[in-house]
């Protein structure tokens, strides 16, 4: 393993990844060592956003995914190619000499930026081999490291969702910055630093020992040219080394390896102009970056001018070069601070311009995403908001910056600042471009303003317009020395007549004064330069120096011996050693060629001593000597005379005169407009402010115009809704049966439903009217009291109301009126017809007293067997009553409760049960005699909803069948019997017969007797019959008129239908003989029948006595006739009894002695 | 048992084959008296089945007319009695063979009214078994 470790190469240039992400990110991490060659001589190093307390396996997960060696990082551990190294749990790890330092544990909380930590040192160790990547993961780890990853020549990417927009959290937070070169899918980024690594060793051969390409600084000058000329931004004086540099990567991230090549692609395609000019401008800044700076700049320029300024002052700022904003509002941040310890409050306007308009866009929206490094956390409380995950400046830090896009190369400076921030620009800058920036400083300065630079910053040459204030700090102050200065002190300060002179600045007025006497002794002085030991010409004297000024071509230049006439620069330089040496002044004549014509010129080079500028500074004058030095002709000879000589000599310095004075006139005006130029320069400043402000505003117009069409919109959808709701609420209106009423509190009609009109006369016009005033069909005399009272107590009042007619019912429901805050404001009405309910309602009572007194059981129940009603008969048949049963299951009422579901799915089946007789159990377990029809119950659809039972008592039925039966039966016995009887009779009665007639007679006679006894049978429904009624009924024929010639004597008796047949056959026998020969034969004849009862154990015994007399005399017959054989047998063969016939002369004597069966006698005397 | 027989009725010799009537209407005993008498039968009888059990248990018989109703008492334990002893017996009944009891079914049964012939052949062919 250790041996795995170490570097492979030596030689190659080791590329080293940074991959970053947080808890999530183990899916991200697995796919891209899944499509990451193994080989490619990649040492990697992931470092992961993790909860301190979590324990990681990223180790143990990586390890299958790739056949690289995956290590837990140990501090001192030696970066290696194709290597994967992976962060410890709760550690801070930054790379130095090729070996990882790994500390724990890491800082707590919000602070903790492992992944910014790590990029941070990877930037600064390797340079353009590093590579950084973000991974997914959420905040904005990372972002800041990714940044001096790309300033330090390195790649860096960032993973994007499947769309190619980077992933939201960290990914988004670092693309966001600008600074991501790709942004693209993890599958990818393999193939990707495969091939930039191969670049970047097909590369590594042409480079020199400072690691720069050489040809690239070849074409540096074509590439600004193309950026000047394409996009209107000169990079010409910026720092060579920078802008191969930042060209280098371009390349490397292009993968372009010549220069020519990219220099052809920048032609090509201006979206890589573009990007390019961004890495040109790369400018990494955070909120106070170098504390120590601030605070100096805040006790010694934030503090003394705020306390220096009154209320209505301005503090004017100007911060150039102010990327994204977090420069300009760490000043604004201790301006405020200062403000806030201030009794006076001037208005603090801070200017911050930056060449790169999208960083500038970004200061403008102010959204600044996690940690704000650099500020405390009580600075961050108190000065911003927090927005999402952004932090954005309150409104008092935001107000006090304008920014815009602005070069501090080719634009005019602002003006009248009091300090101005310039930190980090100049670094980028040549020694001349610092220069003219410096001056543009020193214009926009007020006297003793402020300037202040970033740490790796000095100012070169223009030093002279500045004093250091904080050396270390970089803070200096303006002298005030500025030509440009001096030309405007109108406007800075009027000159009022009468002020006191202590109150105008002295220096100020005394260089006024100063200044004032040059001018007018101008015309008399000789031309002169200072010059600073560089001679470097500092101040020139006026208008007559143009006569000594012969510039050389090429670069305008400050340099005294390029501006002087060539023929003088030697001499010159002589006696500017020789002053220089000896420090003195020295006066020297010397010959000068002014228009043609050599002129004696006294050259006069003296020292500058006393003054604060550096020591050497000289003065450098020309002395015109004609006045003084008239030469005499050289040939002695004169044309004219002295006359004429004097008056053309006047003549021509009148001329002369009136030339220096137009000449003045001219320099006067020339002045004047040099400083009306500066003025306009100045306003036009001003104006650019205002319509930067102006700008701002209407960003901000802007911003409020979309704000209130997003309003107008959102009124819009409400108002869609409303409609919509309110188009629902009327076709509810329309289709509702249920007439509705709206009252307000006092009564007034607010709305209604159609059906309301049939109810009320109502009108549309109704509205607003009390509804008290209108005619209505209901009989209701309360309404108002029972609207003020449901109004009072805010409960439903409910009341059946009828029309006037009575012909139709509804119920009233009266409920407050809660509007959508629930507040009460009226009354609703509604009006249910429930005339038919009524009528229904009487129907089913009906129905209910007719089930409830049937004296059938009618028993409901559901389709599972449960009973839903049960009338009052069911008790009678089954033994329960209704309490007993319902809820029950009809189960409890059948002999084999198992039976019940066999039913039921009879019944869901649809089928009707008739006349089930079986199977049904009383509470005390017999059977009930019923007949028990069970019927399925549907709806309208003919779905079964559930059954209905109804069972009949049977058991009066039962009875009368088995009666009937009985009856049929005994019917059959007896006719049978009968028919044998008579068949018996005419037999014996064949015998008896003599002749056919005779037989006719006899069996006729009898046969009706037989009838008779029936009669009197069936007349007392085959019951019993009387003796009196049987004697009487076969005596009745023989009966004379009123005279009855027998006596009957017993007590009531009743016999039995066989007896009552026997006796009546004997009965008829003896009636016939004796009406044939007996007593009833003649007339006086007299029959007497007796007859007693006596108890013989449990049967009666019967006593008769048939007794004849008065009749002719009595002869017993010669033979047995059929009558004698009935009466002495027939009693005895059925009754056992004893029967005696005696044929006495007196008349006939017949006793009978028969048991008859043990029946109650009925009136038993 | 003081109706076993009566010599006005009942004249005949024992020798003449002996056939117990168990009948309890009058008419009808006098009818099948006259009827057995003409075919040359002897004839006895009860009007009470507990008197007819008694008869058909101890009498000596050839044969036996019995009606199944007697008084409302049915006569199948006289037939019972007949049949341990082997003597044949035919029914005489207004109820016609339902009202036989189903082992007794394979007797001969004559209708009431009844045809004096079918008496005499029935009561023939007790002789010939």
């Amino acid at each position: 393993m250790n041996s795995a470790l170490q570097p492979v190469d030596t030689v190659r240039p080791l590329l080293v990844v940074g991959v970053g992400a947080s808890a999530g990110g183990l899916a991200a991490f697995k796919t891209f060592f899944a499509h990451m060659a193994p080989d490619a001589g990649i040492a990697f190093v992931l470092i992961q956003h993790l909860d301190p307390n979590h324990h990681s396996l990223l180790v143990e997960l990586l390890a299958p995914i790739t056949t690289m060696p995956v290590v837990e990082a140990k501090d001192g551990m030696q970066l290696a190619a194709n290597s994967v190294f992976v962060i410890p749990p709760n550690a801070t790890m930054t790379v130095k000499d090729s070996r990882l330092c790994v500390v724990l544990p890491a800082e707590p909380g919000e602070r903790r930026r492992p992944i910014d930590i790590f990029f941070l040192s990877l930037a600064a160790e390797v340079g353009e081999n590093a590579v950084c990547i973000v991974l997914s993961g959420t905040g904005s780890d990372g972002t800041r490291g990714l940044q001096a990853v790309k300033e330090h020549g390195g790649l860096t990417l960032a993973q994007a969702m499947f769309d190619h927009h980077a992933m939201r959290g960290m990914p988004s937070s670092a693309n966001a910055s600008g600074l991501v070169d790709h942004v693209l899918p993890v599958e990818a980024m393999g193939a990707l630093l495969v091939s930039h690594q191969s670049h970047l060793e097909k590369q590594a051969p042409q480079l020199d020992s400072d690691g720069v390409q050489r040809d690239v600084a070849q074409e540096i000058a074509t590439i600004s040219a193309l950026l000047r000329t394409r996009l209107g931004h000169d990079f010409g004086h910026y720092k060579e080394m920078t802008l191969i540099r930042r060209v280098q990567r371009r390349m490397h991230v292009q993968q372009i390896g010549r220069v020519d090549d990219y220099v052809e692609r920048l032609r090509n395609d201006p979206a890589e102009l573009a990007v390019l000019f961004q890495d040109f401008l790369i400018s990494v800044t955070e909120f106070m970056r170098d504390p120590d700076a601030f605070e100096a700049l805040r006790t010694e320029v934030v503090l003394p001018l705020v306390a220096g300024k009154g209320t209505d002052e301005q503090i004017r700022v100007w911060v150039a070069g102010c990327a994204t904003g977090e420069e300009a509002y760490s000043l604004a941040i201790l301006f405020n601070e200062a403000l806030e310890h201030s009794a006076a409050h001037p208005r603090v306007q801070i200017f911050a311009t930056d060449l790169d308009d999208r960083a500038i866009q970004f200061a403008r929206a102010g959204r600044y995403r996690g940690h704000l490094t650099g500020l405390s956390q009580q600075r961050v409380s108190r000065w911003f908001t927090t927005d999402g995950d952004a932090h954005v400046p309150i409104k008092s830090v935001r107000d006090m910056c304008v920014f815009s896009t602005h070069s501090v190369i080719k634009d005019p400076p602002y003006s009248k600042l009091d300090l101005i921030s310039c930190r980090n620009v100049l670094i980028y800058m040549d020694a001349e471009l610092q220069e003219r920036v410096v001056r543009n400083f020193d214009f926009g300065l007020r006297p003793s303003g402020y300037l202040f630079l970033g740490s790796s910053e000095s100012l070169a040459r223009p030093s002279e317009l500045f004093t250091p204030l904080d050396k270390k700090h970089r803070i200096f102050r303006c002298r005030g020395l500025s030509p440009a200065k001096l030309d405007v002190p109108a406007i800075s300060h009027p000159t009022i007549p009468g002020m006191p002179a202590a109150i105008v600045p002295s220096s100020t007025s005394q260089d006024r004064i100063a200044n004032l006497a040059r001018a007018a002794m101008e015309r008399y002085a000789p031309a002169y330069f200072v010059i600073d030991p560089d001679q470097r010409i500092l101040n020139f004297s006026g208008g007559e120096t143009g006569r000594y000024i012969e510039p050389s071509a090429g670069r305008a230049s400050l340099d005294l011996f390029e501006i002087l006439q060539k023929s003088l620069r030697p001499i010159v330089r002589s006696v500017l050693d020789r002053a220089q040496r000896a420090g003195t002044a020295i006066q020297e004549h010397i010959e000068v060629e002014i228009d043609g014509h050599s002129r004696p010129v006294l050259l006069i080079v003296e020292p500058l001593v006393g003054l604060q500028l550096t020591a050497g500074s000289c003065v450098v004058a020309f002395h015109d000597q004609r006045v003084f030095a008239r030469a005499p002709p050289s040939d002695g000879r004169i044309d004219v005379s002295a006359a004429a000589v004097e008056s053309l000599q006047e003549e021509a310095r009148a001329l002369r005169t009136q030339l220096r004075a137009a000449i003045h006139a001219g320099d006067a005006s020339t002045e004047e407009l040099r400083s009306a130029n500066e003025e306009y320069q100045s306003v036009n400043e001003e104006l650019q402010s205002t319509v930067e402000e102006l700008e701002t505003a209407k960003e901000e117009t802007q911003s409020i115009n979309e704000e209130l069409q997003t309003l107008n919109h959102e009124m819009g959808e409400k108002n869609l809704v409303l409609m919509r709701l309110n188009s629902d609420l009327r076709n509810l209106f329309e289709s509702t049966q249920v007439a509705t009423l709206f009252l307000d509190g006092d009564l007034r009609i607010r709305s209604f439903t159609p059906s309301m009109t049939e109810l009320f006369h109502l009108r549309a016009s109704d509205r607003d009217r009390p509804v008290t005033d209108i005619v209505s069909r209901i009989a209701y005399p309360d309404l108002a009291r029972d609207v003020a009272n449901v109004l009072a107590n805010l409960t439903v009042l409910e009341r059946e109301v009828r029309t006037s007619g009575g012909e139709a019912s509804f119920l009233l429901r009266i409920r407050p009126y809660r509007t959508v805050d629930n507040v009460v404001d009226g009354a609703v009405l509604t009006f249910v017809d429930i005339t038919e309910r009524r009528r229904q309602e009487e129907g089913r009572a009906r129905l209910a007293a007719i089930v409830s007194s049937s004296e059938s059981a009618i028993i409901g129940f559901a389709l599972d067997g449960t009973v839903t009603s049960w009338n009052e008969a069911g008790k009678a048949i089954f033994g329960y009553d209704a309490a007993e049963m319902l809820g029950q299951t009809i189960a409890r009422i059948l002999q084999r409760p198992d039976d019940m579901d066999a039913l039921l799915q009879r019944l869901r089946n649809g089928e009707t049960l008739p006349y089930l007789e079986d199977g049904w159990q009383r509470a005390d377990g017999t059977a009930p005699n019923v007949e028990v029809s069970v019927i399925a119950v549907r709806d309208e659809h003919g779905q079964v909803l559930g059954a209905s039972a109804i069972a009949r008592d049977t058991t009066q039925r039962v009875h009368a069948q088995e009666q009937a039966s009985l009856l049929l039966h005994e019917l059959r016995h007896r006719v049978k019997n009968a028919l044998a009887t008579v068949q018996s009779i005419a037999q014996q009665t064949r015998r008896a017969s003599a002749s056919a007639d005779e037989f006719h007679t006899a069996f006729n006679a009898r046969l009706r007797a037989l009838a008779k006894t029936h009669d009197l049978l069936m007349r007392d429904g085959w019951r019993d019959v009387s003796m009196h009624h049987l004697l009487e009924g076969e005596l009745e024929p023989y009966r004379a008129g009123n005279e009855i010639r027998w006596s009957l004597n017993g007590p009531d008796l009743a016999l039995d239908s066989k007896a009552t047949v026997a006796l009546g056959l004997i009965f008829h026998e003896l009636t016939t003989n004796a009406a044939k020969y007996g007593a009833l034969s003649g007339p006086e004849g007299l029959l007497s029948v007796t007859w007693t009862i006596a108890r013989n154990g449990t049967r009666r015994e019967l006593s008769l006595l048939w007794q004849e007399s008065g009749g002719p005399v009595v002869a017993k017959p010669a033979r047995t006739g059929f009558g004698s054989r009935l009466i002495r047998n027939g009693l005895r063969i059925e009754f056992g009894g004893e029967v005696t016939l005696d044929f006495e002369p007196p008349g006939l004597r017949c006793t009978m002695r028969l048991l008859l069966p043990a029946d109650p006698i009925p009136n038993a005397a | 048992m003081n109706a076993a027989h009566d010599q006005d009725l009942l004249p005949h010799a024992h020798t003449k084959p002996r056939i117990l009537v168990v009948e309890d209407e009058m008419l009808l005993v006098m009818l099948l008296e006259d009827t057995l008498s003409d075919a040359g039968f002897e004839m006895v009888f009860a009007a009470r089945v507990d008197l007819a059990i008694a008869m058909a248990t101890v009498e000596p018989l050839d044969g036996a007319l019995l009606d199944v109703n007697v008084s409302g008492v049915p006569a199948f334990p006289v037939a019972d009695v007949l049949r341990k002893r082997g003597i044949p017996f035919a029914f005489l009944t207004g109820y016609g063979r339902s009202g036989v009891r189903a082992d007794l079914a394979d007797a001969p049964v004559i209708g009431k009214p009844f045809d004096p012939s079918d008496i005499a052949r029935c009561l023939t062919g007790f002789g010939t078994r």
